[in-house]
């Protein structure tokens, strides 16, 4: 790090205000109900190679710490004052969750000199498809979940391309609810031009440049710290998605967290393959992709909360996401196996953080809706103790599949006293920083894939 | 003679200012508050006030104050024991709340349990729909069930919140009557009349903060009442309000939810009356105290108001004066990371320990011992002699992690300054997008007692061209209470499409609320004197989700000039988010309506304009943009109309210092106030 550390919390208290506001400006602007209800939608700022350096910490999603725009930025090249680009394509670029993810960034000059992007993205309500909303498990391709655009410029230098903008509004249920959106993400992007703008103006644009690597590279550093703090060893977690399609049979997901020194790898081999069914997870092949990562970032920052969540912290840790594999493989369809991925995650590297005496129940999650984890979701969680079935109350409460696939009472109606998803993560996570605070040994078994006990509930 | 009376009592000190009507002159008192025995304080300034000026309970013809009797009540749970009846099947609504957790990436981040437990929660058999209709009627057999279930979890009072009540409140009332007859004297609160919005999770837990804080409020302003009554004061007492206005004591008992927030709303109702006094009317009012900071904006003189304002744990939905805080004020502790960064709390000494160089223990060094170690405050007592500042201690607590930064020990000071008005800055910033405002464009009204010392700090941050430090910053709630207007707000549900059809609808829904606001100020307040009203309307374009306020006019509705009214709101949606669709439709989710009596302001003498320059108390060596300086150290009370500062210097005063960096002037005005102005040659750098 070259920056003088005073300088470098001042730079880092400036990029974080510019993230946050430009999430603050999106969210009241945006027409999504995804945006207004829960929050699924983020703002930030990139590096000018595409990997964000700056996201807002009080709202919207919390998984795309240390996106890399990397792809996408490359794949439309010769960036010019006024630029907007856009994209929806899961496949290409590979920045979008899924196809209603319309991920826009805008290049940020000063003196003819790109210093960064300024980054957003909104779930849209529908971008065509087969369905309203555009995503259902019955789907069986891609193309089914609406419209993609590939990589382009939405406007070029200043100038909107009418013709981009009149075929993908053409291909919409609700055109009115996507052009609001559009309109929110370039407010939200010029806001964060302009406090770039006035990040440079006040520190100049060499330490600006050279502030943003550093806030990378501390990241890292806090990063491998909060590792270092972890026994090396291998640890195991398993858990399944109820169906891969409607109907349909259990998919596996597997993990190894394999904590070497100040390094971590995500191995997901023995995970399943591709699905039929749009709960694909395309990465590109890309070893740091936040999708298989979210877990991780949770864990880190529930260890250390001073940590930066910036792209430096994906840095120490690599994803070994074998090819014929639920999480990685290419085209068909997709959806969402990210909130099950990332509980994966957890579960793993729950053992590794496990003190000899804990009194904290043991809770397994079988199944999540997909929302944002800061805005909660629909979950079930077992308490492997008593089996007994508790829900958490979520925006959409508990989806039917989950209680066709359940023999426990109906949980769509007074449930039994809520708890929220936090509280069956909260185990995790107490369990995790209990460990770190009192530094004692792990040597604890790793949990067992749940194959056996999972049908025994169900059965 | 005749005197007009503030009070607003704070955690630690109740302030009093006095205002002789016949002179303008304005009297300040600070005593210590007594959280034990609320009220006694108010008995003990006033006597005080005897002592000090002459002012004699039976002088005073106007009485206002704050309180944070309702506001504790709820941050130390000692509200009464509610129960909350709910349309069956959405028992769980204070639970699910609006699902955002407090540290969305921490796993052990939890909600606050709700002041009604889930156990405490039952459901009632009925069903009204969105448009008002009845779907299923208001089953007696259940709501017997629940108040015989209620009773015996031993409720003292009951919440009632049904689905869609905004729209038709037939089953509250039916099922408040119910009660009434089972159970005589058990209170019960209706969502519908507490706060009629639409939004189940809003209106319920509006309602339930309502309930739990009434009968302790209700107690607490009959005690008050009683109380100066013996004392002598023949006037009624009247309390401040959440939307910056106030009301008499005895509508207050009813009306306790629109007092929670009241002295900081108080405090912006007194940083507005100074800023016009000064000529200002867009200010940033930046209040930093020992153990928060809070900022205001005021935008062409009016405050900005909000709703979802936080009493505690918990948001409440009413128009409320709009005050964010944005960190922990002069307590926060500095600390380095194993990383070599430095970082200014969250972590505060609080008021205990406090900060080192108040010699209470503290040994960790605060943003307030960082300007000791800089030698800018230790000239005198702070806080009307209730604290001596021992700046050896303040540098000892400096001096431990000057070593970790690699700096010397006042290098180390200047950077926990810069990084603390860094995070100030991130979260001014925050608060400027979220209302669409350009802070360069507004003077900092910097007060309370750390708010001097930071002001011009802050101001260079974020652009801020002008800093103005009002006479008295300490007594700036108990100053708001006593200019504050009598006020109240009125609200309906509208929810319909801004158009030619529905205009008779809108006519006679604001003729509807003009009518209930006219009844309010003249009979339950008994104003008697001139008193106007403002229509609102909260707007949106067909398909959002979020409304904004937008202030209308009353010749506009009387005109059905529907152009007049889409164009205000196409204006606003505009200046807030940078956009707008004027061919989009415009649809209306709620009308409202504001009723002001103006109270008389005060006419505070101006001062006679001095000649020559202010003399310095004493030279002083204070650290400041990165290098020992021989410094003026000014008294406030030397200071007078038209005197000149250059800088850098420092003013200390009874209860604060204000710290004047290079590249400020100041001027005295014709009150007192000081304008410090970023010099030319400074502004863009």
């Amino acid at each position: 790090m070259r920056t003088d550390p005073v300088t470098l919390q001042i730079f880092a208290n400036h990029a974080q205000a510019a993230a946050d506001s430009m999430a603050f400006t999106l969210f009241r602007t945006a027409h999504s109900t995804f945006v207004k209800e829960t929050e699924d939608f983020t703002t930030g700022l990139a590096t000018p190679d595409g990997m964000t350096f700056a996201s807002p910490r009080d709202l919207g999603a919390t998984w795309f710490i240390g996106l890399d725009y990397a792809n996408a930025v490359r794949m439309v090249g010769n960036y010019q004052p006024g630029d907007i680009c856009i994209t929806n394509d899961p496949y290409s670029g590979f920045v979008c969750t899924h196809t209603p993810d319309l991920h826009m960034w805008k290049p940020i000059f000063w003196q003819d000199e790109l210093v960064a992007f300024a980054v957003s993205h909104i779930h849209n309500t529908d971008v065509g498809g087969a369905v309203p909303a555009s995503l259902s498990r019955q789907l069986t391709e891609v193309h089914q979940e609406g419209i993609r655009i590939p990589p382009h410029k939405l406007y070029d230098q200043g100038k909107l391309n009418q013709a981009l903008l009149d075929v993908m509004l053409t291909n919409v249920r609700m055109p009115e609810q996507n052009y609001g959106d559009l309109q929110a993400q370039i407010a939200a992007m010029n806001t964060g031009e302009r406090k770039v703008h006035d990040m440079v103006r006040k520190f100049g644009v060499e330490v600006f440049r050279q502030g943003v690597k550093d806030l990378l590279d501390l990241g890292e550093r806090q990063a491998r710290a909060v590792l270092r703090r972890i026994p090396d060893g291998d640890y195991f977690f398993a858990d399944y998605l109820d169906e891969d399609a409607p109907g349909g049979v259990p998919v596996r997901l597997a993990l190894t967290l394999k904590i070497r020194g100040d390094e971590a790898i995500l191995d997901f081999s023995g995970s399943d393959s591709q699905l039929q069914s749009s709960l694909n997870v395309p990465t590109g092949g890309a070893e740091r992709h936040i999708l298989l990562m979210v877990g991780y970032t949770y864990c880190l920052y529930s260890i250390d909360p001073t940590i930066l969540l910036n792209g430096g912290i994906t840095r120490p840790a690599r994803c070994i996401a074998a090819f014929s594999n639920s999480v990685t493989r290419p085209p068909l369809s997709r959806y969402m196996t990210r909130k099950p991925l990332s509980s994966v995650i957890r579960y793993a590297m729950v053992p590794s953080l496990r003190t000899r005496r804990s009194c904290v129940p043991r809770w397994r999650i079988v199944a999540c809706s997909a929302t944002c984890s800061g805005v909660g979701g629909g979950v079930v969680a077992l308490s492997a103790a008593s089996k007994a079935p508790t829900t958490a109350a979520g925006g959409s409460p508990c989806s039917p599949r989950i209680g066709s696939t359940l023999k426990a009472p109906s949980c769509s109606t007074s449930p039994p006293r809520p708890v929220t998803v936090r509280t069956c993560l909260a185990s995790i996570a107490c369990v995790a920083s209990f460990s770190v605070v009192t530094g004692a040994p792990t040597t604890v078994a790793p949990v067992r894939a749940p194959t056996e006990a999972a049908s025994d509930m169900w059965s | 003679m005749s005197y007009r009376i503030g009070v607003d009592i704070g955690g630690t000190f109740a302030d009093f200012c006095a205002l002789d009507e016949a002179t303008g002159r304005l009297a300040t008192l600070k005593v210590l508050s007594t959280p034990q025995e609320p009220g006694r304080e108010v008995i003990a300034g006033l006597e005080e006030l005897g002592n000090r000026f002459g002012i004699h309970p039976q002088d005073i013809g106007y009485f206002t104050h704050g309180t944070t009797v309702g506001i504790n009540s709820v941050i130390q749970r000692k509200g009464i024991r509610l129960c909350l009846f709910t349309t069956e099947n959405f028992v769980d609504v204070l639970e699910v709340a609006r699902l955002k957790m407090p540290d969305p990436y921490h796993l052990m981040s939890k909600r606050a349990e709700p002041l009604i437990t889930r156990d405490r929660v039952l459901p009632v058999r009925q069903r009204i729909l969105a448009d008002g209709t009845v779907e299923t009627p208001l089953d007696h057999a259940s709501l017997r069930r629940a108040l015989d279930q209620a009773i015996a979890l031993g409720a003292e009072g009951i919440v009632l919140a049904l689905l869609h009540s905004y729209r038709n409140p037939a089953h509250e009332r039916e099922a408040e009557r119910l009660i009434g007859q089972w159970a005589p004297g058990m209170p019960v609160f209706c969502s519908s009349d507490v706060w009629p919005i639409i939004r189940e999770y809003e209106r319920t837990a509006t309602a339930t903060i309502h309930g739990y804080v009434q009968p302790p409020v209700a107690r607490y302003l009959t005690a008050l009442q009683a109380a100066l009554k013996q004392a002598g004061v023949a006037a009624e007492a009247m309390v401040t309000k959440s939307n910056g206005g106030v009301m008499t004591a005895e509508l207050g008992k009813s009306a306790c939810l629109q007092m929670l927030l009241s002295g900081t709303a108080a405090g912006v109702i007194g940083a507005g009356f100074v800023a016009r006094q000064a000529g200002l009317d867009q200010v940033l009012s930046l209040d930093i105290g020992g153990t928060s900071a809070d900022v205001a904006i005021i935008v062409d003189g009016t405050p900005t108001y909000g709703t979802g304002e936080m009493v505690g744990d918990f948001p409440i939905y009413i128009p409320t004066v709009s005050v964010t805080s944005i960190g922990d004020g002069g307590g926060s502790i500095a600390a380095v990371s194993e990383f070599g960064i430095l970082a200014v709390g969250p972590e505060s000494a609080g008021s205990t320990p406090g900060p080192a160089c108040y010699g209470r223990g503290g040994t960790r060094p605060t943003m307030t011992d960082a300007f000791a170690a800089c030698g800018v405050i230790g000239h005198g007592n702070i806080g009307y002699d209730a604290v001596a500042v021992d700046v050896e201690k303040a540098r000892a607590a400096v001096g431990t992690i000057a070593t970790g930064l690699g700096r010397g020990l006042e290098q180390a000071a200047e950077a926990i300054i810069q990084v603390a008005v860094s995070g100030m800055y991130r979260e001014v910033g925050k608060l400027a997008s979220r209302q669409g405002i350009d802070p360069r464009d507004f003077t900092l009204l910097a007060f309370g007692g750390a708010g001097p010392m930071l002001g011009c700090f802050l101001a260079r941050e974020l652009g801020i061209r002008q800093v103005l430090i009002p006479t008295a910053p300490g007594v700036l709630s108990a100053l708001g209470g006593l200019v504050a207007d009598v006020k109240n707000d009125f609200i309906s549900t509208a929810y319909y499409p801004l158009s030619t059809a529905e205009l008779p609808r809108l006519k006679a829904d604001f003729d509807g609320l003009a009518r209930r606001a006219a009844a309010w100020i003249t009979e339950e307040q008994k104003f008697a004197g001139p008193y106007v009203l403002q229509p609102a309307a909260d707007m949106r374009y067909h398909g959002q989700s979020f409304e904004i306020d937008v202030p209308l006019q009353l010749d506009w509705i009387a005109a059905g000039d529907l152009e007049r009214i889409a164009a205000a709101f196409h204006a606003q949606h505009d200046r807030l988010y940078g956009h707008s669709a004027p061919a989009t439709p415009v649809h209306l989710v709620s009308l409202r309506m504001v009723v002001v009596g103006a109270s008389p302001q005060p006419q505070f003498p101006a001062e006679p304009l001095r000649t020559g320059a202010p003399a310095p108390a004493k030279q002083i060596d204070v650290y400041l943009d990165g290098t020992w300086r021989t410094v003026p150290l000014y008294r406030r009370a030397d200071l007078g109309h038209g005197h000149r500062l250059g800088s850098p210097c420092v003013v200390a005063q009874e209860d604060t210092t204000i710290c004047v960096p290079q590249g400020f002037s100041g001027a005295v005005d014709a009150y007192g106030n000081i304008l410090l102005s970023l010099d030319h040659a400074q502004i863009g750098q």
